[in-house]
Formats: C-alpha cells, structure tokens, sequence
C-alpha cells in the first residue's frame, strides 16, 4: 500500500495539472517522468520530502494573503489591470487607450468614453529561507540520529510548501541562511527544480550563524516587490536587524510568513535530564547547571521568548507559526493551512474580495 | 592537648582526596549537553548556580569532615587538660598490695571476695604498658609475701604468680604490707604507684597504722582500689569454752561461746553444740543489732565420748566464724610464779599454804605450773612467760624486783598481792614509788591486831556476781563468813578505779582488784600465815585463791586464746616413754608438723595455719586439743569509708580507683574522644544524606 500510495498522488497532480492546463505541460512530462523515475528507484522519496505525507496535502493550495505581483499570468490576483476576464474599474478614456477598452455600453447611457479596466492575474513567487545556523542541529537531549533536528523540520516544511507551490505551477525559491545567503536555487516551479532544492537541503549543513539580515538582502536582490518570504527558524537570533530586514520586505509589499521551529526539549528541559555542563551550539558557551533547579524558571524564560516573537511579528503584520519538531509536519501545514483559511475567510466576510481560490490559504 | 593513641591511622586522612576526587570529577562531569538557548539557562541559573556551589562546597565539607572524623576516630584521640604524659620516658611502677585476710573469704556472688580482688590486681596489671612498666605484688598476710622479688617488666609471670595465692586465715599485717611496697617502688625513677586491694574491713584498717598516718613518699601516688561489694553482715561464733575445764566424768559442765551478730538487724541465731557426731544442744538466740551473747549448753560430761565440742550456727557468707570449737582438760597448764622470802616446804609458812591452794592435787591434774622466787632471785628474765605473779610473804622488795613487778604488770601481766607478815605497808609503798603512780587498789597503813574475839573481823560482803567471784557458791560464802581475822592491815586510800570485791565486817577492802598498764592487780588484805591468822587452815581459802587466781586466768585465757598462725604447746606427760608414738592432728586431720621442745617435755606446733582443733595423741590413753581460732575482729566485716582509709595513708596524692569488671581507672589516661569523634562523624554524614535527600525532594 505504502508503494502505490505516491503514485496515486502523482496521477491525481497530473490529473489537476491536465485539467487547469490545455494540453501538455511540462509539469505533466515531468510527473510522468517522476512516475517513470520511480519505478527506478529514483522518484521523489527523498529525506525531506516523502509523497506518501503529502496525500492530506493534495488537496490544499497555497497562496498570497496579498495581491501579488507577477510577470507571469497566473491564478493569484494581482493590483495589475490585465488580461484576465475579472472586472476591477472604470476609468475615463484618454488618447492613446486602445479603443476596443471602450465600455460601448456605459457611452450609450452616459455619452462618456470609458475604459473597463480587467485584474491582472500572476502566478506567486514565494522564498523559502530555512535558518542553516548551527542551533538549528538541535536534535533533542536524546539525540541518537534518529530524532529530527530543527533544521530538518524546517526542510521538511519548506520542502512541502516548495512542493506545493510548484504543484500550482507557482515559483518559489529556495535559500539557507548560513553567515549569509547560502545554497540559493532561484525561483523555479518545475519538479526537477524540486529536486535541485532537495538536494541543496541535503547539502547545506547548518554551521555557525544565520545571519538572516545579509541573506534577506540578498534575496530582496532578485525578488519582485510583492513576493512571499517564508522564514524557517528558531529565532534565536531575532535581532533588530532582522525585524528591520522583514519589515523591509513587507512595505515593500511582500508577504511574511515566520515558522518559529523550535524543539520540546528546548521549550521545556525534560524530566531525567542529568545535570552537566550545557554548551552553546553556536557560541560555545558553557555554562553549569543543575537541571532540577532552573526548569521551571527557563520554561518561564522560553515562554517568554516564544511570546515576545509571536507578538512582535503580530504587531508587524507577519504571519507568525510556531512549529514543535515533534509535530508531523504534514500536521502543522493542515493546522496552518485552515488557521490561514479562517483569517482569509473572515477577511472576504468583512468585505474584502471575494477570494476566487476558496481552499487557498 | 589532644593526644593520638595510633597516631599512624592518621596516614588515613589522604582518603580526604576522595572527596575532593569526586568533588573535582563532579564539577567537571562528563553530562554534557549541548543546547542552543543556552542563554535562557544562563539567565534561569544565575542565582541558581551560586546556591549549587554553596550545596557543592558545603557537601565536600561535610564529607571532608566526616572522613576526617572517622579516621580520627581509628587514630583514638584522648583528650587531656594538661599536657600529655610522655609514653616513652615515664615509665611506671606498680606494686599491689592485695589484702589476704581471712575476711576476704567471704562469698560475694558465687567467688569469693578473694577471687575478685584477684581479678582486680589483674586489671591493675592491665593497665600498664607491656614492657615498659614495672609491676610485682604484695600479698598482705600475718607477713608479706612479695610475689616477685623485684618489680618486673613481666607482667604475666606475675599474674602467673599471683593465680595459686588465696586469702589466709590470718589477720593481714597492711602496715607491713604497705611499707614493703614502698620499699619494693623505692629504687624506681619514674613515675610510681601503689595500688591497695581490699576489702576495707575497718577493724583491719582502723589499727592499720595506730594514732600516726602510714608515710608514703610523695613521688608515690596511691589508688585505693574500691570493689563496691556492698554492705556484708555477719554472724559469728567465737570464745568457745568448756567451765569447768577440768570437769570429770559425769560432772555438770557448761560449753558456751560467744555469737555476735555484726549486722544493723535483729537476727535469731539457731545456735547447735555437737561432740564429734553426737548432737548434745541446740538452741535458739535472738540477737539485737551489734550485739554479742554468749550461749551455754549444760552438758553432762563424759570423756569417753566428749574429747571435744564444737559449735555451729548456720552458715553464712562469712563461714569460717560459723563454726567454733573447745575442748575440756585445757593442756596449757598456767605457768605461776611465787614469790615468797620464806620456805615453802616448810608447813604453816604463808608459801606452804599458798601453794597448797593452787595445786590442791598436787600432780598432773592442776591447770597451774608454780615456780617460786625468792625477792632477790626476781631479776632478769624470771617473769618472762610468767602469766600470774602471787606475792606471798617478802621481806622487802630490791629495786631490780620492784621493777621487773612493775613492768610485768604493766605489760598485762597478772598480780595477787597478799598482805600478811612484815612490813607490807611500806612494801607496797615502795612498789608505788617504783611505779610512779598509784599502783595497789588501796593502799595499807598499819596493822591492826585484835585480840578480842568478838572485836575480829570477818568477811562481810563481797560481790558475789561479779565474775571474780560467781564461782563462790552461797555454802563457800557462809565458810567464808566464818572465818575469824585478827590481825588486818587497817586500809586508807581507796582508788578511784579499784573494784573492792570483798569487805571486811568494818568495812575495810578485804579484796580488791585495779588494771595497771594492761595487767590486773588483786590485792588482798589477807594472809595464811599460821603466825598471821588461822585463815590458811580453813578450805575456802583454798576456794577463795583458786576462784581468784581462776578470775585472773579468765583474762589471761582471753587474751592468750590461741589465734591462727599463733604456736600450740602442749605439755608431754611426764610418764610417757620415749619410744611412744605420738602425733599432732590439725583440723581436717591436716599434717602440722609438730616438734618436741623444752628437752621432750612439749610438743611444739610453730604455727597454725588453721583454725579448728588441734589434737596431740600420745600412745592410746593420752589426748589433748586445743581449738584455735581466727582473729575475732575480722570476723566484723564493716567496711571502712574510703575517705577514713585514705586519711590513714599519708601521701600526696591517694585516690579512689573504681573498678567495673573491666578494667580499673589508675593512671590519668585523658579522655577518650573516640567515641564522640565517631558521633560526630555519624551526625556529619547524617546531615550530608538528609542535605542531599533534601535538595533532590
């Protein structure tokens, strides 16, 4: 069962991909060629990215809370006036308009020339920027290899958006925050360029610091105004610099989406933990503790720190998502999709818009 | 100070590495962890930190500290307030002086008081330091037996020595005891040490050393060793007698003895008399507190059956006092000298008389062995062994005489003055002047003839239950009454402390009786002389000297009562043959090792080791015995208070040595700590584990 279940998830994405696209896409040779690679051995079975987890996800879309802007027609709305067949406004004529704008219609009641003005709709880029410092290496105190670090649920996140934005025939780019931006594969949608990233996260090690403010200048670098930035980190290096980098981002008009990825048995230090010497991952400070003692008042600490992140992204208008590593990631993007859905729901119910993509979050 | 006794244990402390091992392991343990939010630790731990490095620093204390109190503790610590003795230079000598009186037979528990101070001196010994200590012991005896001869280094040859001794039947000379340890410690230059064993029997110690304290030299310390046996009462049998005791056969006789009971209680006594394993008597005598009585059995005597008596009660703790023997036919025959200036073979002389009166047998039945003397022959050692002195007739006494008279006396010795012919006035006047003092119960001034029948006196009163004269039965007495005096020496100064036991009918002392020195003096205003008065005639003179000269011989009797240790004589009868076979039995027919003395005519046993009867049999007719007995005074085993013995013992330092069965406190040792130290290395560790105990709650 646990064989065939990936390719039926790849027959259905064909199927949608068949349907939404006349003709033959790429997408669809390249899923035929997954299948086919597959039955190699080959396939998309990779580490951060199983298929058989992304059955629940197959159904869900994922896209901007903002309009968006794109060179590509797609189906995210954009503020461009378009092509598309979605009525946005009138303007009156001037000289030089093409003449077959004209609202024949409104001339005939009003006597005036108006152009009807369409939306234009284009497809999301979205940056997944997974923090590749060395805290991220955090397994647990437990840690035999087999545990997930931080840095691996966030791969595995960002490999299932990826994965889910390509399937919408989206772009999205991928990036680690290493001292920099490090192991960027710029904005693609194929899933050969899936793959690419799969590797890259397979090749990047988390090593020192993330420096997330050099990485999202550099991703502003080839980014478009209104792109999608999803940050995967445990935000132990939430600096002012990087709030300001983010809120860079975002009045540029771009969309922020936080994964704060953090470990239980950073939350809260678990019971049985023998006393010792606590080192840094990323400073190497050490520091001498009996657990017993100070459990309580760092869970205190913790929570304080995972609250002070949720509120100062709030209050910027991020898109805050705390991740426990111990979650199936397959769980935290439904809770996160549906958490979206409602905020997107409640927004078009207050007069927004109506969201032509109901399901998407 | 403190003062290591295996100061070696301490090369135990290293093991306070330990702790500061695990301590230094502890810190840098091998838990490492590696977190990312180290610092939410930091700022969680930073108060918490200093408080664990308090608990840390203070479990290493803690463990530090109890290690160090254990090994302390196998180190032995003693705590002393001054300074500690030097164990290698001072040296000590011991001598113990352990009392063997027959007092220390008594049964306390199931040994005798003997077995325990055995015991005691043994622990004594304990407590000096093998090889370098001297140690020797006196057993205080009638004479001191020193085990060793010198104070050895070998302390168990001396227990060795000592296990054999066992208490004596005599009454230990402590004096003699305690001078030879003095004399024993005298060569020894450190420190030196006396310790005393005893039972503290106070009529042992109060005579221990008269009216002066026993010297001991300062540098010797004197521990008085108390065994705590408690208080011990007593019953005893003592004085056993025969009365008469030349009785013959099918004669009433009286044996009676003395039962004192020296306990705060009033005791009833059953109090039995047997003759061999014939039971003759027994009876009951209820005894108040501290009380003597003397017991008699009337006892129709038969000397084919009754060679000897012997009286008991039923035994107590004390047994040897339990028992008393006697036997009739006393065979000491009293030795009694005569003097006299005239002739005793001549008849109606007062000699004549006097000597028909005490041997009124004549031959081997008297009880009396008369020697006369003349004045002038008094000299020398005449009167030595001499027992009574009855002065007959003298002309006028040579200072040499007066003297020897006097200090026989004195010395205990017994006097019957007769007042007869001559100048006995100024005779006795003179003795007086040789005395110094007032010697005679009255004294005489001049003699009274009376020619008138009617105007003579005669014997009036007498105190005829005095002792002196209780024998003298009511018909004795009318004899005497009888009796017609003429000539009488007219009387002036009464003593103060005579005992006038016979009045004439005017009233002038016929008979009186005063002590002088510890001698006994009668003097009677009385004469045999047939010149003097018809008196000698009459047989209650013969009555009247032996019921005196019996009187005088009751005291000798009682203080010459043959005491163990003390020599028996017993008188070999003229008729036996040489080749005779004779022989000396002890009590428990134990061998005495008799010897013939004074040229065949005594037996001699030089010393008796026992108290019982001693019987000389020669041939098949002839038995004597004579029953020895132990020192009465030991028989009271009141215990002297410590603090009264020890102010009998003049030393510098004397004290009071507990022992509890184990061991006995003689030496200043300090304190020992061990016992607290390993208290508290206890309570260190218990307060380590409830600290911990605590902390991980």
């Amino acid at each position: 069962m646990a064989d065939t279940e990936p390719e039926i998830v790849f027959a259905e994405l064909v199927d949608r991909s068949s349907e939404r696209n006349s003709g033959a896409t790429e997408s669809e040779i390249v899923y035929a060629d997954l299948v086919e690679r597959k039955s190699e051995g080959i396939g998309l079975n990779r580490k951060y990215f199983r298929p058989e987890d992304l059955r629940r996800l197959s159904h869900a879309e994922f896209s901007s809370r903002r309009a968006i802007e794109g060179l590509y027609s797609g189906k995210h709305k954009t503020f461009q006036r378009g092509q598309s067949i979605e009525f946005r406004d009138y303007r009156q004529y001037l000289p030089g308009d093409p003449v077959n704008h004209v609202d024949w219609k409104v001339y005939g009641r009003t006597d005036k020339l108006f152009i009807k003005l369409f939306e234009h709709q284009a497809e999301l880029t979205a940056h997944l920027l997974v923090d590749g410092s060395r805290s991220m290496v955090f397994r647990g105190f437990e840690a035999n290899g087999v545990n997930d670090s931080k840095y691996d649920c966030s791969c595995r996140l960002a490999a299932a958006i990826g994965f889910l934005i390509a399937k919408q025939q989206d772009r999205f780019s991928f990036g680690v925050a290493s001292e920099g931006l490090q192991y960027l594969q710029r904005p693609g949608s194929s899933i050969r360029y899936l793959l690419r990233v799969l590797d890259s996260m397979e090749k990047a090690p988390p090593t020192g610091t993330a420096n997330f403010p050099a990485a999202i200048d550099e991703l502003i670098k080839f980014s478009k105004s209104k792109d999608l930035l999803c940050v995967f980190s445990d935000l132990l290096d939430f600096s002012d610099e990087f709030l300001k980098k983010l809120k860079i981002w975002q009045q540029r008009g771009g969309e922020i989406i936080v994964f704060h990825v953090l470990h239980d048995d950073e939350i809260s230090l678990p019971e049985g933990l023998s006393d010792g010497k606590f080192i840094d991952s990323e400073s190497g400070e050490q520091i001498r503790v009996n657990v017993k003692s100070v459990r309580d008042q760092y869970a205190i600490e913790m929570a304080r720190f995972i609250e002070d992140c949720r509120s100062q992204c709030s209050s910027q208008g991020f898109d805050y998502n705390l991740v426990r590593t111990s979650d199936p990631y397959t769980k935290i993007l439904q809770r996160y999709f549906s958490r979206r859905a409602d905020r997107l729901t409640a927004r078009s119910s207050n007069g927004m818009s109506r969201d032509r993509s109901s399901e998407a979050v | 100070m403190i003062q290591w006794t295996t100061p070696l244990m301490l090369l135990g402390l290293g093991l306070l590495a330990l702790p500061v091992i695990a301590h230094l392991l502890n810190r840098h343990s091998r838990n490492r962890h590696f977190i990312p939010t180290v610092r939410f630790l930091r700022q969680s731990s930073a108060q918490q930190n200093r408080f664990i490095n308090l608990k840390r620093w203070l479990l290493l204390f803690l463990r530090m500290a109890a290690i160090a109190l254990i090994v302390s503790m196998f180190a032995r610590p003693v705590w002393w307030q001054g300074n500690a003795p030097d164990a290698t230079k001072d040296a000590v000598a011991m001598v113990v002086v352990l009392d063997a009186s027959v007092s220390t037979s008594r049964q306390v528990g199931n040994l005798d008081l003997f077995q325990s101070m055995k015991a005691a001196a043994i622990r004594a010994l304990n407590e000096l330091e093998p090889g370098r200590d001297y140690a020797n012991i006196v057993v205080a005896k009638k004479t001191p037996n020193t085990l060793l001869r010198n104070p050895t280094l070998n302390t168990e040859e001396l227990k060795r020595q000592l296990e054999p001794e066992s208490w004596s039947f005599d009454q230990a000379d402590l004096t003699a005891a305690i001078a030879e340890a003095v004399s024993q410690l005298a060569s020894h230059t450190g420190q030196k040490s006396i310790v005393i064993i005893s039972d503290w029997q106070k009529t042992n110690w109060q005579g221990v050393s008269g009216n002066s304290p026993i010297e001991i030299p300062d540098d010797v310390n004197v521990s008085l060793v108390d065994l705590e046996v408690g208080e011990s009462t007593n019953i005893a049998l003592s004085a056993a007698s025969c009365h008469p005791s030349d009785p013959i056969d099918g004669q009433k006789i009286q044996v009676s003895a003395e039962v004192s009971n020296y306990s705060d209680q009033v005791r009833s006594v059953p109090v039995r008399l047997a003759s061999g394993s014939d039971k003759l008597g027994e009876q009951e005598i209820r005894l108040e507190p501290r009380q003597s009585r003397v017991v008699a059995f009337p006892v129709d005597f038969d000397s084919q059956r009754m060679d000897s008596f012997n009286l008991k009660i039923s035994q107590d703790a004390f047994a040897v006092d339990d028992v008393a023997f006697t036997a009739a036919f006393s065979p000491r025959k009293v030795p009694i000298t005569v003097i006299t200036d005239d002739q005793p073979e001549e008849a109606g002389t007062a000699t004549w008389f006097l000597e028909r009166a005490i041997l009124p047998f004549d031959g081997q039945a008297d009880r009396y062995l008369v020697q006369s003397l003349a004045v002038k022959d008094v000299q020398g050692n005449r009167l030595v062994g001499q027992e009574i002195v009855v002065v007959g007739y003298v002309t006028g006494w040579n200072p040499e005489a007066a003297k020897l008279l006097i200090e026989f006396v004195h010395s205990g010795g017994k006097l019957l003055y007769l007042c007869g012919e001559g100048d006995v006035a100024r005779q006795t006047q003179k003795l007086e002047s040789f005395a110094g003092e007032s010697f005679f119960p009255f004294q005489l001034s001049r003699l009274s003839r009376i020619k008138k029948f009617d105007k003579t006196l005669y014997v009036s009163s007498g105190k005829w239950r005095s002792r002196w004269l209780r024998d003298f039965d009511f018909q004795s007495q009318v004899a005497l009454g009888e009796v017609r005096f003429q000539n009488v020496w007219d009387t002036t100064k009464t003593q103060d402390d005579a005992d006038i036991i016979l009045q004439y009918s005017d009233g002038r002392p016929t008979m009186g009786v005063r002590n002088f020195g510890k001698g006994t003096i009668v003097l009677a205003n009385l004469s045999p002389a047939i010149r003097f008065s018809e008196f000698g005639k009459f047989g209650s003179f013969a009555a009247l000297i032996q019921i005196v000269i019996r009187g005088l011989n009751e005291e000798v009797e009682d203080s010459s009562r043959i005491r163990v240790g003390e020599p028996i004589v017993f008188p070999m009868p003229e008729d036996v043959a040489s080749d005779q076979d004779w022989s000396v039995i002890g009590p428990d027919e134990s061998d005495v090792s008799p010897i013939l003395s004074d040229g065949g005519r005594s037996v001699l046993v030089s010393e008796t080791n026992k108290p019982g009867l001693y019987q000389l049999n020669v041939g098949k007719k002839w038995s004597q015995a004579v029953a020895v007995e132990v020192e009465r005074g030991e028989s009271d085993l009141t215990a002297l208070d410590l603090d009264q013995v020890q102010n009998t013992i003049s030393a510098v330092e004397s004290r009071t040595a507990s022992s509890d069965g184990f061991a006995i406190n003689l030496f200043d040792k300090g304190s020992p700590m061990w016992g607290w130290v390993a208290l508290g290395a206890l309570g260190l560790l218990s307060l380590e584990s409830l600290l911990l105990g605590w902390w991980k709650r």
